[in-house]
């Protein structure tokens, strides 16, 4: 059956049930017209009109026997029995609102959590940006000879020089119809007498012509705006900051603008929603360069697919001229642009998925625990289906009316768990990373993530009842009508407990989880960072962007610096070229005396660094106003460094070869640090003097002598009093913004620990019932106990019994699953293990003792009734 | 709906009657069963009962319609009309049981 022939039955059976009165009568009147036929024809042929009615009504046979198969020719008895189901459901539900209220919000719970972190999920991993064709779309990289991709990343992107990009835009040509190159960048913005800080992207000027993008008002970069670049700088603003500046005014188009000093025009507004290709990173403005690095991103010509092009390039890239890299191209990447940067990609699956996983972790526990509800009162209506079985309902149309049932609760509960989820996502902040470009993930719910939700409710609701549903439809019809078949309720009260050792096993799972997240912050914190990181604040800004050169910038802060010193709320000031745990960072190869080389990280600071961070000095000195551009290179290596080197603490006064530098001497060894991440293996370092090199880029490390925002406002005024247009980026304190390295590990144990305690609700509530239950079937059996000198603490002992195997249990299959997730989670986990001893010790006993309060008050209870009231309630 | 019961070739059959009796023109329930039983020469008489399920079957598929109206003999009665589609149909039944008796006849002329 093809679409249209369905959609034509279908409407046929539609317009038949909306006309079905009409239809009965129809039929009823045809049949009559039959036999009114029928009747006259046997009258022609001689026969009496009495005997011709009464023998033509028997030929025909049942006349309601051929109603009944004419409707179910029609099709539509599946849609009326549905009809009657949804109609008895409602009916249910409304009869118990107790149970109902229970069980929607339980599902919304659950289908909230599901919601909120599958949209967290797209967001990061399936949604293009707003581009034209964004599958045509990839991120070209380089690999070389050697296995490495680039000198320098940022924002986690491979970047190469201007000319590695001007180079592969002509010899690739065949395969990219354009090739686009862009980076971030922070830029200040004067606005009245404040220099603000902006996300800037600097990009090739067919930026927008290659990823499709067209302004929302003005122009954007034409093709030629690189050659005249130098008249009159053009920019192209955000969408938001169109509307947050100029409050959406149109003639915002052709205003000037104060960028790091210069002026630009406005020549156009990009699109509303988009802020370039990267997921996540908020841009403010765009503007043409023909300068520094880029990273790549390139459209395919149409006849390319991704494997066909990745070889073409690689054969094109064995012949670019390998000069300014001084290694061949072996290789070129095309990575898509949907989900995280290519460097990032596998932390942000791996912490999605353990996100994900505990979402669906938590949706299991909420169908364990409305499944259960679903069989316990199963058990109550037992004498209603076995009247409906008796009555001659088969049992599949019986299962049909369980299950709409509790697909119903189900789409209920989850339609508020998707209001819920879009309330929550809307509670997120917008988290800024001290990165130079402003971070924000818009989450919002589209026809995906309400589809998963669909899907997922639909399977609760499925999950939930069909155990309960075939259980309750396979009884002893006698027994059941009876009302006292005694083997029933075992049946129903083990599958109770089973969903019950389920949600504990579940919650268990999650709160184990959530418990090695807790100690991987807590161990983060314990960290040896290698420094002191207690009241200081960090600012960037950067000299360059505002023209001066390096003797100006030099001079800028020999002024600055001392003038920071000088004042009273500051102990001590210095610059260096990086954050501490920052994740860009200079770095290259070393070369051993063995011939192999090691991987060094370096960074360039000035005289006062060490001392203003607390670095301890192992050996040597710190640099000092003797070093200068004519003094001998030197450089302060790390233990590790030294180490591997083969030196020691012996390394003072040797030579060391950073890379394509010239050598350098070494004159001191401080002691290790973290440099990119808390769990790092120990990473070998260096320290460059500032005097001996030049930086654009300075990040001013301030020490506060007593409290830091007075601090803050000193070095404001400072650097103000000396050039007002240059703005402080990145501001903050250094122990905040390393605060955000653990922020994911945080947000997780928050996340998932409260999960975790909502489970091991949901299962102690769940264990009250199934005892509560059992002690209730079971009163008669405990009242002849009791009578024959039982004592209560024997009851108790052997009603506690069925629970303390139930939670035995549990803890048998939680255990290893959540040995299975620590392992999933142990890349965020700092290095604590994920068989820790102490999480895996406290969380079961506090998961075992809660049980066990919930399952012990029932049986006190029941032990401390009086035997003769027991005994007479049958 | 397609389920694969003895029944099925009956009505699978009695379907391809009734189409073919409506060939020549629209005829109403009453009239088709007759018309039947003239055509096979009062071999096959149609369940007269069984007659309505079957053209509701094949009128909720598309294959015939229908519509109230009089009789020659003046009375009121609905009237079945076959459809583009039903004529298809019929063309592919008819296929499918001369292949089908033609196969049978082989087998029985054999023995």
């Amino acid at each position: 059956m093809n679409f249209l022939e369905l959609f034509a039955t279908v409407r046929r059976r539609l317009r038949y049930l909306a006309g079905k009165a009409a239809a009965e009568r129809d039929m009823h009147d045809e049949m009559r017209a039959h036999l009114e036929f029928e009747i006259a024809d046997r009258i022609r042929n001689g026969m009496s009109p009495e005997e011709a009615g009464r023998t033509a009504l028997v030929d025909f046979g049942g006349v309601e026997r051929f109603k009944e198969e004419g409707r179910a020719a029609r099709g539509t008895r599946l849609i009326e029995d549905l009809g009657q189901d949804i109609h008895y459901a409602a009916r249910v539900l409304r009869q118990s609102p107790a149970f109902t209220v229970a069980g929607v919000l339980t599902v919304a719970i659950g289908i909230a959590a599901m919601t909120a972190v599958f949209s967290v999920v797209d967001a990061l991993l399936f949604r293009p940006p707003p581009i034209a064709a964004p599958s045509k779309v990839f991120m070209v990289g380089e690999v070389w000879k050697d296995g490495e991709r680039s000198w320098e990343t940022s924002m986690g992107l491979y970047m190469y020089p201007y000319e590695h990009y001007l180079a592969h835009r002509s010899a690739d040509s065949a395969v990219f119809s354009g090739l686009a190159g862009f980076r971030y960048t922070g830029v200040s913005m004067l606005a009245g007498n404040e220099a603000r800080a902006l996300s800037a992207m600097m990009v090739s000027a067919n930026y927008f012509q290659v990823l499709g993008v067209h302004s929302a008002l003005g122009r954007l970069f034409s093709d030629t705006t690189e050659r005249v670049g130098a008249e009159l700088p053009e920019v192209v603003i955000s969408y938001g900051m169109w509307q947050r500046e100029f409050g959406g005014d149109s003639t915002a188009i052709g205003k000037l603008m104060t960028v790091d000093g210069h002026s630009r025009v406005i020549v156009g507004i990009a699109p509303s929603g988009f802020n370039g290709t990267e997921i996540g990173l908020v841009t403010d403005l765009w503007a043409p360069v023909n300068d520094g690095t880029f990273a790549m991103v390139g459209r395919l010509r149409p006849q390319f697919t991704r494997d066909r092009a990745a070889i073409a390039l690689s054969a094109i890239g064995a012949h670019i001229d390998p000069v300014s890299r001084k290694q061949p191209i072996a290789r070129i990447t095309l990575d898509p642009i949907v989900g995280p940067p290519a460097m990032a990609r596998g932390a942000v699956i791996g912490f999605v998925g353990v996100l994900f996983i505990t979402a669906a972790l938590v949706l299991l526990i909420v169908v364990a625990n409305i499944a259960g509800m679903f069989s316990a009162r199963a058990a109550h209506r037992r004498r209603e289906i076995a009247v409906r079985l008796a009555l001659g309902a088969g049992r599949g149309r019986l299962v049909r009316q369980l299950l709409t049932e509790s697909v119903g609760l189900c789409l209920i509960g989850g339609a508020g768990g998707v209001l819920l989820a879009t309330w929550l996502t809307h509670l997120l902040p917008a988290i800024n990373l001290p990165m130079s470009a402003r971070t924000s993930l818009e989450l919002h719910s589209n026809r995906v993530v309400l589809g998963v939700s669909f899907i997922s409710t639909l399977l609760a609701g499925i999950a939930v009842g069909i155990a309960p549903a075939l259980q309750s439809t396979r009884m002893d019809l006698l027994a059941g009508l009876r009302g006292t078949d005694s083997s029933q309720p075992r049946g129903i009260g083990r599958s109770r407990s089973t969903f019950v050792i389920a949600q504990l096993a579940l919650s268990l799972v999650l709160l184990i989880t959530a418990g090695l997240f807790t100690r991987a912050v807590q161990r983060a914190v314990l960290v040896d960072r290698g420094l002191d990181t207690r009241n200081v604040i960090v600012a960037t800004m950067n000299v360059a962007r505002h023209g001066y050169d390096d003797a100006r910038a030099r001079e800028f802060y020999a002024q600055l610096m001392p003038r920071l010193t000088a004042r009273p709320e500051i102990a001590a000031a210095s610059r260096g070229e990086f954050t501490p745990l920052s994740i860009s960072h200079s770095g290259g190869n070393v070369p051993l005396p063995d011939g192999s080389h090691v991987q060094t990280l370096w960074a360039l600071v000035d005289t006062g660094y060490l001392a203003t961070m607390r670095i301890p000095m192992l050996a040597g000195r710190a640099f000092s106003g003797s070093d200068t551009p004519l003094s001998t290179p030197v450089a302060i290596i790390n233990e590790t460094l030294a180490k591997r080197l083969g030196f020691d603490r012996a390394a003072i006064g040797h030579q060391i070869k950073l890379d394509r530098e010239f050598p350098r001497e070494i004159v001191g060894i401080v002691r290790d640090g973290k440099y990119r991440s808390l769990d790092e293996a120990p990473t070998a370092f260096a320290f460059i003097p500032v005097s001996q090199s030049h930086s654009d880029l300075m990040t001013v490390h301030v020490r506060a002598r007593t409290d830091m925002p007075s601090a803050l406002a000193a070095l404001r005024a400072e650097v103000a009093a000396l050039d007002r247009n240059i703005a402080l980026e990145n501001v903050g304190s250094l122990s905040s913004q390393l605060d955000l390295y653990v922020l994911p590990q945080r947000a997780a144990a928050w996340c998932i620990g409260l999960f975790g305690i909502l489970g091991l609700g949901l299962a102690a509530l769940g264990i009250y019932g199934v005892v509560a239950y059992d002690v209730a079937q079971r009163t008669r059996e405990l009242g002849i106990r009791l009578a024959l000198g039982a004592t209560s603490r024997d009851i108790v002992q052997v009603v506690v019994r069925s629970s303390v195997v139930a939670i035995g249990v549990a803890l048998l299959i939680g255990l290893p699953l959540a040995l299975a997730t620590g392992r999933l989670a142990s890349q965020f986990l700092f290095g604590v293990g994920m068989a820790d001893p102490l999480t895996f010790a406290v969380v079961p006993a506090l998961l075992g003792s809660v049980a066990l309060i919930a399952s012990y008050l029932p049986a006190r209870r029941a032990a401390r009734t009086d035997p003769m009231v027991s005994l007479r309630t049958d | 709906m397609s389920k694969q019961d003895p029944r099925d070739l009956l009505q699978g059959t009695l379907d391809l009657l009734v189409l073919k009796t409506l060939v020549a023109g629209s005829r109403h329930g009453w009239s088709i069963g007759k018309r039947i039983q003239e055509m096979s020469r009062d071999v096959l008489r149609v369940n007269q009962g069984s007659l309505y399920p079957a053209l509701y079957r094949l009128e909720d598929r598309g294959w015939i319609t229908s519509e109230w109206g009089i009789s020659d003999e003046g009375r009121r009665a609905k009237f079945y009309q076959l459809s583009a589609a039903g004529r298809k149909q019929l063309v592919a039944e008819t296929r499918e049981w001369r292949a089908f008796s033609g196969a049978v006849n082989l087998i029985l002329d054999e023995a």
